[in-house]
Order: structure tokens, then sequence, then C-alpha cells
């Protein structure tokens, strides 16, 4: 049922991509088979992500990008990403709602995904929808995200252009120069550049962007209703894009990493659960009988042991 | 797998009160409620049906052009053969309560509905 499904959708099928998206949120062994056939086609689809606090504009500059890029017969895919309630579970995604006008533009395909409040702040499998449409016969991939730091690094592994945006007045260069943040954008972007304070953040901005790889970030200034303002946004995307071919390798690096320590992650997490000697240890360390450090190291040595274990069974 | 929800206003109205209500009564109970809000056309709730990949889909309108706005959204779902279950609320007259369902909508939730009400046939209608 994959294959003919992902057939459809290579040929711009979009039930059929929806379809596959749903299967990829699903199930998490067919979303492994998925990227195991897709990974070698070759991706067509340049991905592009606008990351920044709530309520700077993203979705509406989105809108902004699509008119302009559907006006030039380009196919682009969007993946609107909304945090789910770590409560009910339940979510409200409301992103597209800046963008109905393109709901029925058939170059235009828009998707909603909820992310639970994860560390990495995407789901895990946010990429393998990237990739999934990277082959589906479009032009470009735009995902929209809530968050920076931390989040905006993961995210930058799987783009090939990322967009940070901001608006007047977020703070001064105080909270410009701390880490994490400043540090991943490709092009920053000061949206709602009508309001009072917007040259100040620039000048704030600009004291703290780096050549990075022989590329300077520019700083663009938009009014996300005014689509003359957003044309140079789409400008130097672009242009970043057709310069970005040389980091794919230290991308793809960074991504491995990423996915190797959650790998990890998920083992460690696992083997706790099932260790009959935790519930001990943490007697042993509650009680001042053995320290956190020694602890640890045993459990290590216990996890090792296990691994081996595995391994002669194979 | 959380159950996903389309909650869109047909039609040139803009009482959205009522359904963002419904939409934030459905997110509390753990659903994925994907809100598109005022003045959707047909084409567009069935478009974005499709690519939301949705379960269920509610409609919501008050300006009293109910039956032909939902009678269009059912037959594009028709046409593009396409089986995702429908309900509505709005102001709706208990007249027409029978000719929406005769079009194939599931539940129809006039004024003064409960939202308790709301939730549970929500779920009865995306376990079937």
């Amino acid at each position: 049922m994959i294959e003919k499904l992902l057939e459809r959708a290579k040929s711009g099928d979009r039930v059929a991509l929806s379809k596959l998206i749903t299967i990829i949120e699903k199930n998490s062994e067919k979303r492994k088979e998925i990227i195991k056939r897709i990974f070698a086609c070759p991706a067509q689809g340049k991905i592009i992500c606008f990351t920044g606090p709530p309520g700077v504009g993203k979705s509406t500059l989105i809108d902004q990008v699509l008119s302009i890029l559907s006006s030039e017969g380009k196919k682009v895919g969007v993946i609107l990403v909304d945090p789910r309630s770590p409560f009910t579970g339940g979510s409200i995604l409301g992103d597209r709602i800046r963008m109905q006008r393109h709901a029925t533009n058939p170059n235009i395909f828009i998707r909603s995904i909820s992310c639970a409040k994860n560390p990495e702040g995407v789901s895990r499998y946010v990429k393998d929808i990237l990739k999934l449409m990277s082959i589906a016969g479009l032009d470009y991939i735009i995902v929209e995200t809530v968050g920076a730091g931390q989040i905006a690094v993961e995210v930058s592994h799987i783009c090939h252009t990322t967009v940070l945006v901001l608006m007047p007045n977020m703070g001064d260069d105080i909270q410009m120069m701390k880490a994490g943040i400043l540090e991943t954008a490709d092009i920053y972007v000061i949206n709602k550049a009508d309001i009072q304070g917007a040259d100040l953040t620039e000048a704030y901005l600009r004291d703290n962007i780096e050549k990075r790889d022989g590329w300077m970030p520019p700083i663009i200034k938009t009014v996300g209703y005014n689509k003359a303002t957003v044309i140079p946004l789409v400008e130097k995307i672009k242009e970043h894009l057709s310069k970005e071919v040389c980091r794919y390798r230290e991308k793809v690096k960074g991504l491995l990493k990423t996915m190797f320590l959650e790998y990890l992650d998920e083992l460690g997490l696992r083997f706790l659960e099932n260790n009959s000697n935790f519930e001990k240890i943490v007697d042993d360390v509650s009680t001042c009988k053995k320290d956190y450090y020694t602890a640890t190291e045993e459990l290590f040595d216990m996890l090792k042991k296990e691994v081996l274990k595995d391994d002669k069974r194979n | 797998m959380r159950k996903r929800i389309l909650v869109a206003k047909v039609g040139l109205d803009g009482h959205d009160r009522g359904a963002k209500v419904v939409a934030r009564a459905l997110k509390n109970a753990g659903f994925e409620v994907i809100y598109t809000g005022i003045r959707q056309s047909p084409e567009q709730v069935v478009e974005t049906a499709i690519q939301e990949d949705v379960d269920l889909i509610g409609l919501s309108c008050l300006s009293g052009a109910h039956i032909p706005l939902f009678r269009r959204v059912m037959e594009l779902l028709k046409e593009k053969n396409i089986k995702i279950p429908v309900f509505c609320g709005g102001t709706i007259p208990p007249d027409d309560i029978p000719i929406l369902k005769k079009m194939g909508i599931k539940e129809v939730f006039g004024p003064g509905s409960s939202l308790k009400d709301i939730v549970e046939k929500v779920r009865e209608m995306v376990a079937k």
C-alpha cells in the first residue's frame, strides 16, 4: 500500500501525500519504512524554516511568501507546527487561518501538525514529513515552528535555509547576545517594522550577527500585510538556497548526532524501566550509602553488559 | 494517534464565537482541532479537509444560508470520493434538521446545545 501511495505522491497526488503524512504521524515502524524507501530518491524540494517567538507574524509572512512563489508558478508545501497541550493532549492548530486564501490553489499544499513540548520542540517525525515532501514534486517546502534557541538548532539540521522572525521592542542588546537564538539563522527578519523601535532592534541585531561559512546573514525589515516588503525576503531566501549546498554535509553530521543521542536516550529509558536493580540503587543514593556518580557508573556498566549479551544472542 | 477535527465557518458571516467555543471544548477533550476561521467557501473547506487528512468536519453557519452551503460541501465530498463524516451547528431552525440529516450530515447542534453533549457525540462519530 505504501509503495502505491508513494508513486502517487511523487506524481503530485495530494490525497496520497496527505495519507502518507498521517501514516508517518501514526506509525513509527511504517515511518521508517517510508524513509528507507525514499531516501535515495532525488529530492528537488528545498526546505525553508520560519522560526521565532509566538505572535511575531510568521504565518502571515508565509502567506505572502506563498503568494509570491505561486505567482511564479512554483509548487510549495507548508508544514505548520503548533504546540499540543501537555494536560489534555489536545491542540488548536490555527496557523493556517492566516493562509486560507491559498487553500484551493493547486500549487500549494498546507498541513498542520501538533507537537508535544519535548526538549527538541519539534516532533521527532517532522524531519520525516519534510523528507517525504521533498520528493513529492514540490519546489519549496516551508516549515513553521514556534520557539527558538535549542529548537532552532534542531530544526536547522533539516532545513536548507532558516529564517528567524523577530519584531520591534523584543528586548535590548543583552537579550540579543544570549547564546542560541542568533547563532543558527541564515536570514533575520524584523516583522511589524512599521512599529516604532524597528531601527533600534535592527541596530542591536546587527551588532550580534557574524559572518558564518562565507555567508553574512542579512536583516530584512518587513510588514506582514504589505507584500512589497516581503519580496526582498523571498529574493534573499533564493540567494541563500543557491549557495547553501556546501554546508549540507555539516548539517547531516549534526542531524545524525542528534538522532544517535535520541536513540541512546530511548535505549537508556527502556533499560531503567526494565532494570530490577534500579530501585535498590535509588534507595542507596537516597540514604547516602552510595554517591550519585558511582551509581551512574554502575548503571552504565550494567547497560553495557546487557547490550553485549544482546549482541551475542543475535 | 489523536483524532483530527476541522472546524470551519462557511459563507459570509462573521459570528465565530460558537465555532471558537466548540473548538476549545474539543481541544480540552484531547482532540487536534484545525481551525480555519470565518468566511470559508465550501471548496476551501473540502480542500483543507483533504490536505489535513481529518477524521471529522465541523461546519458552523449563523447566516441562515446553511442549507445551500452545507449541501455544496456534501456534494464536493461526494464528487471527490472523500469519506469524512460531517456535523454542524449554528442558528438552525428545527424544521431544517431533517433536511440536513438527509444530506448525510451526522449531527446538528442548534442554539443551547451543551458542550458535554457535543463532545460525547463527536467521540461517537470519530469512533465509527
